[in-house]
């Protein structure tokens, strides 16, 4: 019976449960869909709201803002019109303030279209003082006028002065007004702002609010539903005293406002608490559920709620509908306001691109004032013209872009801007004009005003658009927020109903078992789906999710899903157990395949009995294909979003086909709010980093216009200073000028006084000779001959008295410009038969010879002044007998003979006559040669007085000689008489300028050569072979001729001699090189063709000889060999013949060329071409050169002898240029000199650094090597260096003594910087320490391990591969390195940084560049310690 | 005193905060551009005097970072001014040839753009083996996007232009491979690059340089701090090496004008006079 019965108390029991359940359930899904659509609806009107309180305020805030702005503009332009000059400008700005006035208006209307009441009388308030003030602004502006026209007609200054008063004191009333006003709407923002503040936390404790009764809903116990609740009560309260003080600040319409929301908001508060019940209820329900699960299995009473579960189905399709249609509003608000943001984004992009255009006009225009030239000018004006059209192009996008408020802006721009294009041509015009100083004047003054004008309404526009930005971005992720949370009550009712429904199944299956399993196993999908979906992943990680979920719920094999991409693409995005395969593609196109075409006609597409190679799955059983396939279409309203694709081994149901398709609908929307928010995002991140971008260019551009700015301004500055100093340069000129003409005035002067003076003194004088001769005649016979001798001194005594006053009068004559020249035809023979006649007497009176000599050759008569030629003539001839005792004097007429070298100075003319006149009197001196044509000067004090004379007569006759504009040379050796010969041109071209009086400089030089010449040409005749080896002593001065010519080597003897040397002299090459290697000489002389061994083998054999490299040689040659011969290192080449200019100017040469300051080169070079281009590069520096052409010859060179410098190639027959550095370097007797390697070969990291030991200089050998070889030598020639190199060996005597503790101690230099390793290792060897060398940290590891003899580490900080801490790091991380001593050596000059080299490891710490002292000081201090514990 | 005066003095008491806690001497910077940029930080902030940021100069790093990136204005890109690196191969590279190791320097380096184009410049050329580039800034956070050699894929066919311009001789594609949405420079040019923090305020010299790519840094700069960083600059050339500046940028105010010629005039390429 028991038996029996109870299943009936079990029914009657189950029934009652179930009826409750059924009717908990409705309330439930009636109660859920109440909040679906009120509570949505409810709040999102009240967001709403408050976002629109929100943006008005801030809108307002803007606009007040702009109005300050304004106000100052007018306040500015106020005060401009009272101290503009004129009454254009004072127009111009009476037109800004009507402008500003009536923008001002617009956003005053704006602002108040904007407000609520109580703002609407301050606004009113407002406008009343404006208007006040523009009225005081129009007074200014009379009064001004007046001002101006008051100046102009100059009439009276007070009145002037009231009406300037008045109109200030207006101004100043007005600006404190608009003080005034804008405190109070300071205040007014401030509370504006307060509410912008209140509001969102409103907002966000709504938000928060919301979360977490979604929470609630969601939530499975009730201790987590509580928490919830109480979280959300609190959150309520904070609300709520939001409330009360946003209600506080707000006026009488946005309380109305407020009121609405406090109803929609007290609205959700009782949904809110019902569904708490419910949910509460429902987590009871779900308890219970299990319960009636495992009843219903036993398949009692299954009619039960046949009823129930027809209705609740009603009722949830119902929900449904409506969530959908919130749902899909959601996702179009979510898209609209993508675009937008977009298009904002856009926006701000093109007006922040015009900012920069702009700068960079700006910035070409100045560059362009800074340009010099025509075509620079072209490169900017063409620049400017781009970014012209750039920018309009720009302004034109911005236009469609824009919306009411900035189309006004943009209108506003356009003015400014044209206003600055047109300025900006000007300053083009005028730059082109080179009127700089105009179009600067412009360029900073109007156009930058202008500039900064059109700038300063795009930045308006920019910071506009970023705020609307701002705000798209709120409504954006707003709009987001709301949908997302759509979707999740959309899922959280389908869990829900899943649950419920779940339980009707049950059921249902009492009918129907099959069916209602079939619902059920899609609602629990379903559910598993929203679960998926609803956590906010990203794209990708959304995609793989729902693939991997749908796939596993299909019991599918295999699966992919495609998402839409913005080109009509479809890529796919995740995949479930499918690695990859050659058919299925990444991105597929609509149309293309089953997915495409699926996509293509949004409808699902089966497939089955697929090829065995369709898809193959890896899995670790072996390889299994798929046979079945489904294509589902994601549609979105009328779009397809994305497609999956699903494979199986099994064909799919019905079921399994209804499923996919229903959740295909929630993938749908899902993956839209994804791509949705993705796209939001990645917008948010672009137009971030593009708008840092372009402030960063902005930044740039601004920045590099101030430089230029300033540039301008010292170019203006310099311009000035430049301009000052023409000034004073002209001021100076200007006195030159008047005190030469001072000068010129007092030399007239002078000569004038002179004239005159000797007419005084002649008139006297004369009577005195007169009555001195006839009292010499003694006609009375009355004297003594005492007296008659008395009276005979008397007459010569005014004889010579007058002799001199007569020259002094030529002198000044000439020198007064006072004497003009004649030219008429002057027969030569009549001439010389005149002189002869007035010489003839003289001759033979003093018993000497005097001869005429008409040579064949001359002219039978010459042009010329023939009194002027007849009185030089005559000085020569006097001067001749007066210096001549015994032989001869000759007078010697002929044609000059261009082919012997006359050393004529000044005259180039074929067509020369020779006049000469020769004595064998006393000669003159070489040193005085060039005096006696000096006035008042003879060959000395002392002959004045044995021979008499004025010594003015050479000066006349020089002075006369260039009025004829000939020459006079001089040839004389002392005691060998001397010849003085008069060239003068046959056909006389005298210019005016030919008459100009020489100045004493250049005489001086002309007649200094002519003596030298004379020298040279008039020798004593002396044996070959007698040179002065006899004579020679330490310290003589040598020079050695190899010359086999015995003539031409016995003048080149006396050239030598005449220059203070000693001379050796051979006849051939050999003889020259025995000589050569026997004395220290001082130069060399060397004919190239000589017998034997030539002139070319002399010089390879000197050049190769260590104790004769270094003399200069000179080679002197009549073959045209000049290419080869000085390639081959010598100092210089003469053509044979030579002049006696060039051969003295050789000798001057080799004199200057001091022997310890010619730097000698070592070249070691197996290349005899490249030996000759070396030396050919050097030609004409003072260098000389030694060669070396094999590593032998090398090391002896280098052991034997100092050099300077040393060329080395590094490949050598015998053995490389390493093996030679190596090699020398072991002798401790020779210090290397610098060592530049010139190689072919591009080296290794090793050989870079072993060469570092000697060498920085390292030249690879290519098109431009000549050119840095040139320079290293000259660096190494001239730098301390090369000085410091004679006392490396002091520094090496000195080491026993003070550097011992250094001596054969090992340290490691770590750096990668040649110049360093250089330096700082000769410097180290120097004092004796091993040093070994690793480029960077790893090589020094490397060493370290190698060498246990390593004391000490010198590390570099900055270096590849490897840097100086890690390395340090590392060397304290080996045990046996932990004491090791580690000097860090930095560029690093901050005390952190000293720190990190301490932290790293090191023992003490160097900043570059590294003075020496002091690192040896540290390492006296750490390898003392070294020693100290090592012993 | 006007309010512009004690804004000047407010920014000075700041710069001497910044200078005093964490050694940056933004002292000497061209006072306009440090203006703004000093506003800039106030603006983010949300503070409303210069003043108000010292105690955050003083405690917060975070806020110390942030302004140090706010001070180095990271405007480059490859091969820009693309005529200064034809003429760098035309008339440069034959000299540095000679050279058997060449140093070069990227002072201000920033994002490494320019550092990359001279390594493409003379892997081209055949050079960079031979060659070792420094590459530095002050600013640690360009320094390490420097150091990854990433460049966004959309400004690649702006270089790829540039890079004809510049006299390219292959194609710009062999120097970088795609990735997502960025490329990264090949390996092989990476190589030879050192970067290094260095500042041209504070630190000296820490190598022999053949050449000193300097574009647009100085300009930041007033007189007496570009000429302090020409003298660096100097002090670290070889007798003979090159210096380039920004084309906006010029040798002739500068204490060091006498030490150079003029190599290039228009691409402002000075060449150091031999040193005597």
């Amino acid at each position: 019976m028991m038996t029996l019965r109870e299943p009936k108390v079990m029914n009657k029991s189950l029934r009652s449960i179930s009826t409750k359940l059924a009717m908990a359930s409705a309330a439930l899904i009636i109660a859920i869909l109440s909040i679906g659509t009120v509570g949505i609806n409810a709040l999102s009107t009240l967001e709403r709201n408050v976002n629109q309180i929100v943006n008005v305020s801030v809108k307002k805030l803007q606009l007040g803002e702009r109005i300050q702005q304004d106000l100052l503009k007018m306040t500015r332009a106020g005060k401009n019109i009272i101290t503009a000059p004129s009454e254009d400008q004072m127009d111009g700005y009476a037109a800004l303030i009507e402008q500003t006035h009536s923008n001002l208006i617009q956003r005053l209307d704006l602002i108040q279209a904007l407000s609520e009441q109580e703002d609407s009388d301050a606004i009113n308030k407002f406008r009343q003082k404006l208007t006040e003030y523009m009225a005081v602004d129009n007074k200014v502006l009379e009064y001004s006028r007046l001002n101006s026209n008051v100046q102009a007609k100059n009439i009276s200054a007070t009145s002037a002065r009231k009406a300037f008063d008045n109109a200030e004191a207006a101004l100043r009333n007005i600006v404190t007004v608009n003080e005034k006003i804008a405190e109070s709407y300071k205040e007014q923002s401030a509370g504006a702002q307060l509410k912008v503040v209140h509001g969102t936390q409103i907002k966000n404790d709504m938000l928060l609010i919301l979360r977490a009764e979604r929470n609630i809903i969601l939530s499975t116990n009730v201790e987590e539903m509580r928490e919830y609740a109480d979280r959300i009560e609190a959150l309520q309260i904070d609300l709520f005293s939001n409330l009360t003080s946003l209600r506080k600040l707000t006026t009488e319409d946005g309380t109305s406002k407020l009121d609405k929301f406090t109803r929609t908001w007290d609205r959700w508060s009782d949904v809110y608490s019902r569904v708490l019940e419910l949910a509460l209820l429902n987590s009871n329900l779900r308890a219970n559920n299990n319960q009636v699960r495992e009843l219903s299995r036993e398949n009692i009473n299954r009619r039960a709620f046949d009823l129930a579960a027809g209705e609740g189905r009603q009722l949830a399709d119902e929900a449904g509908l409506q969530m959908d249609i919130i749902v899909k509003r959601n996702v179009e608000l979510s898209t609209q306001s993508t675009e937008l943001l977009a298009m904002a984004n856009d926006r701000l992009l093109v007006a922040s691109r015009m900012i920069q255009d702009m700068l960079a006009i700006h910035r070409a225009a100045k560059s362009l004032i800074l340009e010099k030239t025509q075509a620079g000018m072209d490169v900017f004006s063409d620049s400017i013209e781009r970014f012209k059209v750039d920018l309009q192009a720009k302004l034109n996008r911005l236009k469609t872009l824009a919306g009411g408020d900035e189309l006004y802006e943009l209108e506003l721009f356009e003015q400014s801007w044209s206003n600055f294009l047109a300025v900006n041509e000007q300053v083009l015009v005028l730059s082109r004009q080179n009127s700089n100083q105009f179009a600067l004047d412009l360029t900073t003054g109007k156009g930058r005003e202008l500039a900064d004008q059109a700038e300063a309404i795009i930045s308006d526009l920019v910071a506009e658009s970023e705020s609307s930005l701002a705000t798209e971005r709120d409504q954006s992720s707003r709009v987001y927020d709301e949908s997302i949370l759509v979707i999740l009550v959309t899922l959280t009712l389908s869990t829900i109903m899943g649950g419920g429904f779940s339980f009707l199944m049950i059921h249902m299956n009492i009918r129907s078992t099959e069916k209602n399993d079939q619902a059920h196993w899609i609602k629990t999908g379903q559910a598993e789906m929203a679960d998926v979906m609803g956590g906010g992943l990203k794209l990708d990680e959304l995609s793989r999710s729902i693939i991997t979920t749908l796939a596993k719920y299909l019991g599918a094999s295999v699966g992919v899903i495609y998402l839409a991409n913005d080109d009509d693409t479809y890529t796919q995005t995740g995949s479930y157990a499918f690695s990859s395969h050659k058919y299925a593609s990444k991105t597929i196109k609509a149309g293309e395949g089953t997915v495409g075409q699926a996509i293509l006609d949004a409808n699902t597409i089966m497939v089955s009995e697929l090829p065995d190679d369709y898809i193959e799955i890896n899995s670790g059983l072996g390889e299994a294909v798929p046979r079945h396939l489904m294509v589902v279409p994601l549609r979105l309203e009328d779009s397809v979003t994305g497609a999956v694709e699903i494979g199986s081994f099994e064909p799919f149901t019905a079921l399994q086909i209804e499923f996919a398709e229903l959740v295909s609908d929630a993938i749908a929307i899902a993956v839209r709010a994804g791509q949705n928010q993705e796209r939001v995002s990645r917008l948010l991140e672009e137009s971030q980093t593009q708008s840092e971008e372009l402030l960063a260019q902005q930044e740039e551009l601004r920045s590099s216009n101030e430089e230029l700015q300033e540039k301008t301004e010292s170019l203006e500055k310099q311009k000035t200073e430049i301009e000052e100093n023409n000034v004073s340069i002209m001021q100076a000129q200007t006195e030159l000028e008047e005190k030469a003409h001072e000068l010129e005035l007092s030399s007239t002067y002078k000569s004038q006084f002179l004239a005159n003076m000797s007419h005084e003194l002649r008139t006297p004088l004369n009577s005195m000779l007169l009555l001195s001769k006839s009292l010499m005649a003694d006609r009375n016979g009355n004297l003594h001959d005492e007296q008659i001798e008395d009276a005979k001194i008397i007459y010569e005594g005014g004889q010579a008295l007058l002799n001199l006053i007569n020259d002094i009068m030529d002198l000044s004559k000439i020198e007064a410009g006072m004497l003009t020249v004649i030219d008429e035809l002057v027969e030569l023979e009549p001439l010389s038969a005149g002189l002869q006649r007035l010489f003839d007497p003289v001759a033979t009176s003093k018993n000497l010879k005097f001869e005429v000599d008409i040579t064949d050759t001359a002219p039978e008569s010459i042009n010329t002044d023939g009194q002027r030629l007849e009185q030089i003539l005559k000085n020569f001839l006097s001067n001749a007998f007066k210096f001549t005792k015994t032989g001869k004097v000759i007078l010697r007429i002929s044609l000059h003979d261009p082919s012997t070298d006359s050393g004529l100075n000044k005259l180039n003319n074929k067509d020369l006559l020779v006049i000469s006149v020769i004595d064998t009197g006393i000669g003159i001196p070489r040193n005085k040669q060039q005096l006696v044509f000096d006035a008042f000067e003879q060959v000395d004090g002392t002959t004045s007085r044995k021979h008499g004379g004025t010594g003015l007569g050479l000066s006349i006759s020089r002075e006369l000689t260039d009025l004829l504009g000939g020459e006079i040379l001089l040839k004389s050796n002392e005691g060998e008489g001397s010849s003085f010969s008069l060239y003068l041109p046959l056909n006389a071209e005298r210019g005016s300028e030919t008459k100009e009086i020489q100045s004493a400089g250049q005489q001086q030089t002309s007649t200094a050569r002519s003596g030298l010449v004379t020298s040279a040409l008039e020798l004593r005749p002396t044996p070959y072979i007698t040179d002065d080896r006899n004579q020679i002593v330490e310290g003589d001065q040598t020079i050695l001729i190899i010359e086999d010519d015995r003539d031409f080597a016995e003048a080149l003897m006396d050239m030598v001699r005449s220059s203070g040397y000693k001379c050796l002299a051979a006849a051939d090459g050999r003889s020259g090189l025995y000589l050569a290697t026997q004395f220290q000489l001082r130069g060399i002389l060397l004919d190239m063709g000589l017998p034997g061994m030539d002139g070319l083998e002399v010089i390879r054999r000197l050049k190769y000889q260590a104790r004769t490299a270094r003399a200069p040689i000179y080679v002197i040659s009549g073959y045209d060999r000049e290419g080869e011969v000085v390639a081959s290192g010598v100092t210089g080449y003469l053509q044979k013949p030579a002049t006696k200019e060039d051969i003295e100017s050789a000798l001057s040469d080799i004199g200057r060329l001091s022997l310890e300051n010619i730097p000698l080169i070592l070249v070691i070079e197996d290349n005899q071409d490249t030996q000759r281009a070396i030396a050919s590069l050097f030609r004409g520096s003072n260098t000389e050169f030694a060669f070396a052409s094999n590593g032998k010859d090398a090391c002896t060179y280098i052991e034997s002898q100092q050099f300077d410098c040393i060329i080395l190639d590094l490949k050598l027959p015998d053995m490389s240029g390493f093996d030679i550095l190596k090699k020398v370097s072991w002798n401790s007797e020779v210090v290397l000199p610098p060592i530049i390697i010139y190689t072919g070969r591009q080296l290794t990291d090793e050989e870079n650094v072993y060469l570092a030991k000697f060498t920085s200089s390292i030249i690879v050998k290519g098109p431009e090597s000549p050119e840095r070889l040139i320079d290293e030598v000259a660096m190494f020639l001239h730098s301390d260096l090369a000085k410091g190199q004679s006392e490396g060996k002091q520094q090496v005597g000195m080491l026993h003594n003070d550097d011992i503790l250094f001596r054969d101690r090992t340290i490691l230099l770590v750096d990668d910087d040649m110049r360093n390793l250089y330096a700082l290792s000769r410097e180290l060897q120097q004092l004796g320490l091993d040093v070994l060398i690793a480029e960077n940290g790893q090589v020094a590891l490397d060493k370290l391990n190698e060498n246990p003899s390593i004391e000490l580490v010198l590390m570099d900080i900055m270096m590849p591969v490897m840097d100086g801490y890690q390395a340090m790091r590392k060397i304290r991380g080996i045990s046996k390195f932990s004491e090791l001593p580690v000097i860090a050596l930095t560029a690093k000059a901050m005390p952190e940084d000293r720190a990190f080299c301490i932290d790293a490891g090191a023992s003490e710490y160097i900043t570059k560049p590294i003075n020496v002292e002091i690192l040896k000081s540290m390492l006296r201090v750490w390898l003392f310690e070294r020693i100290e514990f090592g012993g | 005193m006007d309010k512009a005066k004690i804004n000047e003095l407010e920014v000075d008491l700041f710069l001497e905060a910044i200078f005093k806690r964490w050694g940056y001497d933004f002292r000497s910077y061209a006072r306009a551009s440090l203006n703004r940029r000093v506003a800039l930080r106030l603006s983010i902030t949300g503070l409303e005097r210069v003043s108000e940021m010292i105690p955050l100069a003083l405690h917060d790093q975070t806020f110390f970072e942030s302004f140090l990136a706010d001070m180095s204005v990271t405007v480059t890109e490859m091969f820009r001014d693309p005529s200064v690196f034809k003429k760098i191969r035309e008339t440069v590279i034959p000299k540095l040839r000679t050279y058997s190791r060449i140093n070069i320097w990227h002072a201000g380096c920033a994002t490494g753009a320019e550092v990359y184009s001279m390594a493409i410049l003379l892997q081209e050329e055949g050079l960079l083996e031979r060659c070792r580039i420094y590459a530095t800034d002050y600013n640690n956070r360009s320094l390490s996007s420097a150091k990854k050699a990433v460049f966004p894929i959309n400004l690649i066919e702006t270089y790829s232009e540039n890079y004809i311009k510049a006299g390219g001789k292959s194609s710009f594609s062999d120097y970088y491979q795609v990735g997502y949405d960025s490329a990264c420079m090949v390996k092989a040019l990476r190589n030879r690059i050192t970067f290094a923090n260095h500042n041209l305020i504070n630190d000296g010299v820490f190598a022999e340089m053949n050449l000193v790519m300097c574009r647009n840094v100085m300009i930041y700069f007033d007189r007496d701090l570009q000429n302090r960083t020409l003298r660096l600059f100097s002090d670290s050339l070889v007798s003979r090496g090159f210096l380039v500046l920004g084309t906006q940028e010029s040798l002739s105010y500068s204490d060091c004008n006498h030490e150079y010629e003029s190599f290039e005039h228009k691409e402002r390429i000075y060449r150091r006079l031999a040193h005597v």
